[in-house]
Parts: structure tokens; C-alpha cells; sequence
């Protein structure tokens, strides 16, 4: 009993105690709790304010198709970096037309980020342009944190159809201005067209015109002339009396054929004694020189081809006969008229 | 003037004789063709085989059967044919059941005159049997080899339209002929005396005029016939021009002969032209001879090129190109 009443003293001096430290431990996390939310919502309020993020339309009711302007400003301090997200071809239900570069002002230690597209929308009805999202770092920071602007809503209207009119066409398509670099780009063709022409026209006539060679031209020596000296120096080299008849008759026919051929146009060296006379048929000549050419040329076969041994004397009369021949076939040149008279000379 | 050749041209003016009596004869029955009449005497009298090209109808076969009367040859036509084969042409030994013994049966090239019409319808086979026995003068049955008959003459015709389903001659068989003939449509007096003939308003029988011996005997005059070496050399220029044009100035040829005429051309051209001169009556040989048979004697030679065919010259302008750039002795 003694012992009960003496832990009932106890029990009641130490129950003071325990309320107290209760009541200790639960105003330290009071004030525990209440200093992490502070300081947590201090941080935050702290961030929040370095970096905004505003969106605005250059109007707010379009037309179905028209095109408007989206802007997006990021106002931040100097130390901060804007992470600008890369938009493919659309904002949300709107397509993205055409995108600026960002571009940055700076004033009182803030810098203002503006970037602008060029929005369209093909369907009508209202639609919102979700928040704009733009990621950024602090100096010292590696972080990303984020930022994002409000929504922008937009009214789309459609085009009023006049019902009580007619069907129309559909508008033929625009006719684009045109620009320098076309303008360059064809004028570029057409000069290096027209240069292409002047070079061909220039080769063609260096072509057409080769340069002229200036050769001095020899006097031609008529065929008569050629052959009577031919014969001549034949008869003076005394060539059938050193017994080469065969060689003799060779030339002497060689220097009649190169005539024929000079004189009258016919290949005589490449041509036999009938293939000439053949040819001389055609050629206005007396009957007894065309016969003379014929025995003439027929002997002298027999001499090359038959071992037909002439007598010294057909030898010595052959090149007087060839001589009578050429005399009497070489061209008549008629000498101009004088005192009256037409006078036919040989030439 | 004295001729230095006197007993040759004596001699062949003798032996010759026959030749315009012969040509007589022969146009009694083939009425113009002096051409062809003229270069078979050639090939008789040179000892070379002709190839005659021609449309149908122009009386080659009855121009060989003619040329073999007049001379009392032998003739026989042996027309080729797809499934023709040697032991037709040359013969082929049979068993005799009676003697137990095999028989030799002789083919028709056993003539003196062969015929051999449509030569590339026949396979290679009979084309060589044939082309052999022309070149050897002989044959072979079995184990037994026999000679032909002298004067051998082989003309064989080539239709030069239907080439469908033809074997062509080659190169190497074709250059065993002596003489490429061409023969040509007659003239219009000639047909009308051709029509008059076959119609029956005309008979005009022939005899014989020359032996086969007289054929043999001409020929050995016929090599005594003066060629003189300008004449050689002449011949040599032609023939060495087909092969070398550029040598001869001929530029414009070159790019169109394949291959030029081979040393059996010198040697047939060579033949060709103492065989003119023979028929000429002449005992030595002139330019005019060689120029008379270089045609026939070189057209089937001188291959042409595929630029050649693709701009229509044909072997015959080329050669006509080089007699007209060579110079006549």
C-alpha cells in the first residue's frame, strides 16, 4: 500500500513533466513546418519573379485562313538564359506560317526576349493557343527551369456565303511579281545564250574563210611546150643507138601519153593504146593525125610488149613523128585584131 | 619492121585458128553473150574453172552445153541441192552380190564439161568434194584414185537473188575459180533474135569444130605466148595495189578492202590475159589483155569492208579504182 501511494506521488509529479514536454515538442514542429513553408514559398516567389513570360495576338477575331501575328516576350534578368523551344509547324490548332529570330532589348538591368510568328487557321470556331512554354538557366545554375505564358484565345470566323447568289468559279491563281533573282537569273541565260551564238558564228566564219596562203604561182607551162622539149632532150640523149630501143620507145610514148593527157584531159599514162584512141574518137582532130597517133602508139607496143625489133630508120623517124603529132595538136591562139585582120598564131 | 616473135605469133596464128570458128558456132545457138562466150574460151584454154553469176534464164547452161558440143566434150549438169551428198558428185563403190566384190560407180564429175548449177544450195560437204576434185584433177573412190578427164572444166552458177537457205561459197573455195562472171541481160535486138529462135521461125543446128585434143594443143601453144616483163610487172602493180593501196596513191580505197588478191591471182591474171591474147591471135601479151581480164579475174579476190557495203562499193569499183590509178606500161 505504501509502495502504491509512493508511485501515485510519483506519478502525479512526473505527469507535469510529460504535458510540458509534450507540449514543447509539438510548438517545435509547429514552428518547424511553419518555417519550411515559408522559406519554400519565399524560394518560390523568388524564382517567379526573375523570369515572365507574356503572349499577345495582334488581334483577336480573324477571318478563317487569314493570317495574324503571335507574340511571345520573355522579360528576365541580365544572368539569365532563354531556352527558346524550336515550334516544327504549329502552336497548338494553329499553323505556323512563318517564325521570326528572337530578338533582345535590354533596359534598368532586365532583358526583354521578343520572338513573333505568323499564324493561320483553317477552321472556324474559337480556339485557344496554349501557354507558351520557354525553359531558362541562372548563372552558376545548371537547372532548367521553366516558364510559360497564359493562354490566348482567338475567334475564328468563317466567310458569309451569299446563298442567293450563283455558284462561282474558282479565282484563277495569282500572278506572282516577279523578283531580281528571277530577273537576274534570266537575263544570266540570255547573255550566256547570246555569247554561246557569237562563238559559234566566230568559228564558223574562221571556218568558212581559212587563212589564206599566199603561194606564188608559177607560170603553167603548156603541155606542148613540156613535151617538144621532152622529145627533144630524148633524141639528144641518143638513147636507141646504145641499143635500148625498148627504153627509147618507153619514154617516147611515156612523153606522147603526158601529153595527150595534158592536151586533151584524158589519164592517157593510165590508159592502154585502144582505151586512148577510144578517148582521141571524142576529140575533133584530122583522120590522118588520129591515125598516125594510132600507128604511132601500136608500134611502139609491138617494141615493148612483142621483142619487135625496128629498123634504125622507123628509130630515127620516131621522134620527128611524135614532134609533127604535137605540132599539129597543140591549142591555136587568136592574136588580137590588127590593121583589120584576125591572124591565128601558135602558140 | 621485123617481128622479133615471128614463129610464136606464127605458130599461135595457127593454132588459134579454130577460135572464131568456134565463137561462129557457138553464137548459131547463143545469141549474143560474146562476154561470157569469150571468158569461158578463157577457162577452157587457161585450165581454170569458171563461176558464173546470173538471174535465171540466161542461157549458161545451155552456153556450156553448147561449148561442150562444139568441141565434143562430155557435159554433164549437176544441179546442187540441200541434201545432195559427195558420193552423188564423185561417185561411191557398190557390192556386187554376183562377184562378192565391191564395183566402183563413177560419178557425173566424170565429164569434161561440169555444170554445177546453184553450187551454194549444196552444204560444205559436197561444195569441198567438188572444189577438191578441181583442184587435183582427180578422184578418189574407196582406196582407188582416178584421173578426170582432160580438158576438166567446172562452171559452177550462183543465183545471185535467193540467198535464203544458201551456203555461201567460202573465201578460201571461191578463190579456186579462175574467172567471176557476171552475166548480164541481152540487149533488145538480141532478145527479139532469142524469141524468133525458140519459137521455132528459126533452127539453127551446130557442128562440131575442134576436138578435145585440138583444146589440149592450144593450150601448149597457148603458153609460149610472149609476156613481156612490163606486162609482169604490171600485172604485180594491180594485184599488189588490192593489197597495199596505200602504196599505189589509192588513199581512198584503203578504208574499204577487207584483204586484197591472193598469188593465185597473179597467176590466174596472169593466164587470163596470154589466154586473151590467144583469142586475139596474138603472140605476146599487150596491156589491153590484162586489162580485159582483171575484172573477172579479181571481183571475187578483193573482200570488201563492212564501210565498203554500207556505202554500195562493191569489189568491182575498187578494182576499176585501181586499173584507172595504175600506169599502163
Amino acid at each position: 500500500m505504501k509502495s502504491y501511494m509512493k508511485y501515485k506521488v510519483w506519478s502525479k509529479e512526473h505527469g507535469t513533466w510529460r504535458k510540458f514536454l509534450y507540449t514543447l515538442y509539438s510548438l517545435l514542429l509547429t514552428l518547424y513546418f511553419l518555417f519550411f513553408s515559408v522559406s519554400s514559398a519565399q524560394a518560390n516567389e523568388g524564382t517567379a519573379a526573375h523570369v515572365s513570360v507574356s503572349a499577345t495576338t495582334d488581334s483577336s477575331h480573324i477571318t478563317i485562313g487569314d493570317w495574324f501575328h503571335y507574340t511571345i516576350n520573355v522579360r528576365h534578368p541580365s544572368g539569365v538564359t532563354i531556352l527558346w523551344k524550336q515550334n516544327a509547324d504549329s502552336l497548338g490548332a494553329c499553323t505556323i506560317v512563318q517564325q521570326d529570330s528572337v530578338s533582345k532589348t535590354e533596359s534598368s538591368g532586365f532583358v526583354t526576349e521578343q520572338k513573333s510568328f505568323t499564324l493561320s487557321k483553317y477552321d472556324a470556331g474559337t480556339i485557344t493557343i496554349p501557354p507558351f512554354t520557354v525553359g531558362y538557366t541562372t548563372t552558376g545554375d545548371t537547372t532548367i527551369h521553366e516558364a510559360e505564358s497564359e493562354p490566348v484565345t482567338i475567334q475564328v470566323a468563317t466567310v458569309a456565303v451569299d446563298t442567293t447568289q450563283g455558284i462561282k468559279d474558282i479565282k484563277p491563281p495569282l500572278s506572282l511579281p516577279w523578283t531580281w533573282k528571277e530577273i537576274a537569273m534570266y537575263a544570266g541565260i540570255l547573255l550566256l545564250l547570246c555569247v554561246l551564238a557569237y562563238l559559234v558564228y566566230y568559228y564558223m566564219k574562221k571556218r568558212r574563210k581559212p587563212e589564206e596562203i599566199v603561194v606564188e604561182e608559177k607560170p603553167k607551162v603548156p603541155p606542148h611546150v613540156t613535151a617538144l622539149v621532152q622529145l627533144r632532150e630524148l633524141e639528144a640523149e641518143r638513147i636507141w643507138q646504145r641499143g635500148e630501143i625498148k627504153l627509147f620507145y618507153s619514154k617516147a610514148t611515156e612523153i606522147l601519153r603526158s601529153y595527150f593527157e595534158g592536151r586533151f584531159g584524158i589519164t592517157a599514162l593510165e590508159m592502154t593504146t585502144d582505151e586512148i584512141m577510144n578517148q582521141l574518137q571524142h576529140v575533133t582532130l584530122p583522120k590522118e593525125i588520129k591515125k598516125e597517133i594510132n600507128e604511132m602508139l601500136t608500134s611502139a607496143d609491138f617494141v615493148k610488149f612483142a621483142k619487135f625489133a625496128p629498123t634504125p630508120a622507123d628509130n630515127d623517124e620516131f621522134i620527128p613523128r611524135a614532134i609533127k603529132i604535137v605540132e599539129a595538136t597543140k591549142p591555136v591562139v587568136e592574136n588580137p585584131v590588127t590593121e583589120g585582120k584576125e591572124a591565128a598564131v601558135n602558140v | 619492121m621485123q617481128y622479133d616473135i615471128k614463129t610464136i605469133n606464127e605458130k599461135i596464128q595457127k593454132e588459134s585458128a579454130f577460135v572464131d570458128l568456134l565463137i561462129m558456132e557457138i553464137s548459131k545457138v547463143i545469141v549474143g553473150q560474146k562476154y561470157m562466150t569469150e571468158r569461158l574460151l578463157i577457162g577452157l584454154l587457161a585450165n581454170g574453172h569458171i563461176l558464173l553469176e546470173g538471174v535465171p534464164g540466161l542461157a549458161k547452161t545451155l552456153a556450156v552445153k553448147t561449148l561442150a558440143q562444139a568441141i565434143q566434150a562430155k557435159f554433164q549438169r549437176i544441179q546442187f541441192t540441200p541434201d545432195l551428198l559427195p558420193a552423188d558428185l564423185v561417185g561411191t563403190l557398190i557390192y556386187n552380190q554376183k562377184d562378192s566384190k565391191f564395183q566402183t560407180k563413177k560419178g557425173p564429175i566424170f565429164a569434161n564439161f561440169i555444170l554445177a548449177d546453184e553450187i551454194n544450195r549444196s552444204p560444205a560437204k559436197v561444195q569441198s568434194a567438188l572444189l577438191e576434185a578441181m583442184q587435183e584433177r582427180q578422184v578418189t573412190i574407196g582406196e582407188e584414185t582416178f584421173k578426170l578427164d582432160e580438158p576438166f572444166l567446172v562452171l559452177a552458177t550462183q543465183n545471185p537473188i535467193e540467198q535464203e537457205g544458201t551456203y555461201p561459197l567460202p573465201e578460201a573455195q571461191v578463190d579456186r575459180f579462175m574467172l567471176k562472171i557476171k552475166i548480164d541481160y541481152p540487149s533488145k535486138d538480141e532478145e527479139l533474135q532469142i524469141m524468133r529462135q525458140n519459137i521455132g521461125t528459126q533452127n539453127n543446128t551446130m557442128k562440131t569444130v575442134v576436138s578435145p585434143k585440138d583444146i589440149l594443143r592450144a593450150r601448149a601453144a597457148m603458153n609460149e605466148i610472149y609476156m613481156d616483163e612490163k606486162i609482169e610487172r604490171y600485172i604485180l602493180d594491180i594485184v599488189f595495189a588490192t593489197r597495199a593501196p596505200k602504196d599505189y596513191g589509192l588513199d581512198n580505197v584503203t578504208q574499204l578492202i577487207s584483204y586484197g588478191a591472193s598469188p593465185r591471182a597473179t597467176i590466174n591474171l596472169a593466164l587470163g590475159a596470154k589466154a586473151y591474147a590467144f583469142i586475139k591471135r596474138r603472140g605476146y601479151v599487150i596491156p589491153e589483155d590484162v586489162r580485159a581480164v582483171s575484172l573477172d579475174v579479181l571481183r571475187h579476190r578483193v573482200a570488201v569492208t563492212y564501210e565498203a557495203e554500207a556505202e554500195e562499193v562493191t569489189s568491182e569499183n575498187i578494182i576499176q579504182e585501181i586499173l584507172n590509178k595504175i600506169e599502163v606500161p
